[in-house]
């Protein structure tokens, strides 16, 4: 019975303090909703076995799951697939991600060159003057050129 | 005469890019560089804005290798260049060859500068040699054809093959991958022999920790690219890329 008491408290409280946690990451605007749809449903799952052990053990006969190993897998499989779920998403996001970075650089490219284009004189000028490099720098003779995509083109 | 892109992916080549551009500009003169700074952490944006010819694209995150190749050939298409070479930015590529292997090409080709069996025995390092090994073994055996040197990341490819890495390109390890499924597609690649410099400075992309991830997951996307669609295939054409 102290056995039984002291897992009721470890699982119960455990269980209890995860629902509070992802109630309130809910409330921050942290998780997104269809995700508490994953996570709410298995807090309130644990909170509820956590508290009344013994409920598991009649619902593990009524289904004649007879054998805790059973049980066990069939938590890693649901967790599993959450697990498989989430990978799942992220890689969606990772080639989301790459496509929104690729686009922002080939903009921000377009914009760059719109600007020295309008204005070349002037930014070639402050350009070579960027005394980053030493003379001895194989770059330095050939800054004198308009560092235009255009000139290039001609040639 | 073909209007001609390098391609330059770089990370954190600081150290060497700026030799890279000037062996370029060197020997190659007519063609455009374009450097893709994938979010280096050190002076590579800022060596390349100031080399005259070079043009840059800088990604605000870590595409990886193959995510920064891609923005290069779409940054390419969309300014109407017909011939790509793709090159890396660590000086590892001889550049002096590249006219010659501009000259090899034809449309529905890709040219992938190799080293020869010999020279790439002695020069590269373990895992390198051990990954390249296996890899041409794993073409001959299952695609029939013997490229020498298949991890090698020196190209050379038309607006046709272009256009379809636009559609698809593999974010870390893109090599082998786009190999075999160009090859299920109809296209040809030719090995073109090139003798590789010593790496200058800076590290390999490749490190021991990495290795195992490397062959892990090269190998299953070689055995997954011969049963998935092919986002090469003829067939297909590429939204928005006319």
């Amino acid at each position: 019975m102290n056995i039984d008491l002291s897992a009721r408290l470890i699982f119960g409280g455990s269980a209890l303090l995860l629902t509070l946690g992802i109630l309130l990451l809910i409330r921050n605007g942290s998780l997104k909703e269809k995700y508490a749809l994953l996570w709410l449903p298995l807090s309130v799952f644990f909170l509820v076995f956590g508290l009344f052990p013994s409920l598991l053990l009649w619902v593990a006969q009524k289904v004649h799951l007879h054998y805790i190993t059973i049980v066990l897998l069939c938590v890693i499989m649901v967790f599993t697939y959450m697990l498989l779920y989430i990978t799942l998403r992220l890689s969606q996001m990772r080639e989301d991600m790459k496509k929104l970075a690729q686009e922002l650089a080939l903009t921000q490219n377009r914009f760059v060159s719109k600007e020295t284009s309008g204005d070349s004189a002037s930014w070639s000028v402050g350009h070579s003057q960027d005394g980053k490099y030493s003379p001895t720098s194989p770059l330095r003779p050939k800054q004198k050129k308009k560092p235009t995509l255009g000139e290039s083109q001609n040639t | 005469m073909h209007k001609t892109a390098i391609i330059i992916p770089a990370r954190n080549e600081a150290s060497n890019i700026a030799g890279v551009l000037h062996a370029v500009h060197e020997y190659f003169p007519q063609a455009d560089i374009v450097v893709v700074d994938d979010n280096s952490d050190d002076d590579t944006a800022e060596i390349v804005r100031c080399h005259p010819r070079a043009v840059l694209l800088q990604s605000p995150i870590t595409l990886g290798i193959g995510g920064a190749v891609q923005l290069g050939v779409k940054y390419c298409v969309k300014e109407g260049y017909t011939l790509f070479i793709r090159m890396d930015g660590d000086g590892q590529h001889p550049v002096e060859c590249l006219p010659e292997m501009v000259r090899n090409w034809r449309p529905g080709l890709l040219i992938q500068g190799s080293r020869s069996r010999g020279e790439f025995l002695g020069t590269s390092n373990g895992i390198r040699k051990i990954g390249s090994l296996y890899f041409c073994m794993l073409f001959k055996i299952f695609t029939g054809r013997y490229l020498p040197d298949p991890t090698s990341g020196l190209l050379c490819f038309g607006r046709d093959i272009a256009e379809k890495f636009i559609r698809f390109f593999p974010s870390d390890f893109p090599e082998i991958e786009t190999e075999v499924l160009l090859i299920r597609a109809g296209y040809d690649i030719l090995p073109f022999q090139v003798a590789m410099q010593a790496r200058q400075g800076g590290n390999s992309s490749i490190g021991l920790f990495h290795a195992g991830v490397y062959m892990f997951s090269v190998t299953l996307a070689f055995f997954i690219s011969f049963f998935r669609k092919n986002p090469y295939s003829p067939s297909i054409k590429v939204a928005g890329f006319p």
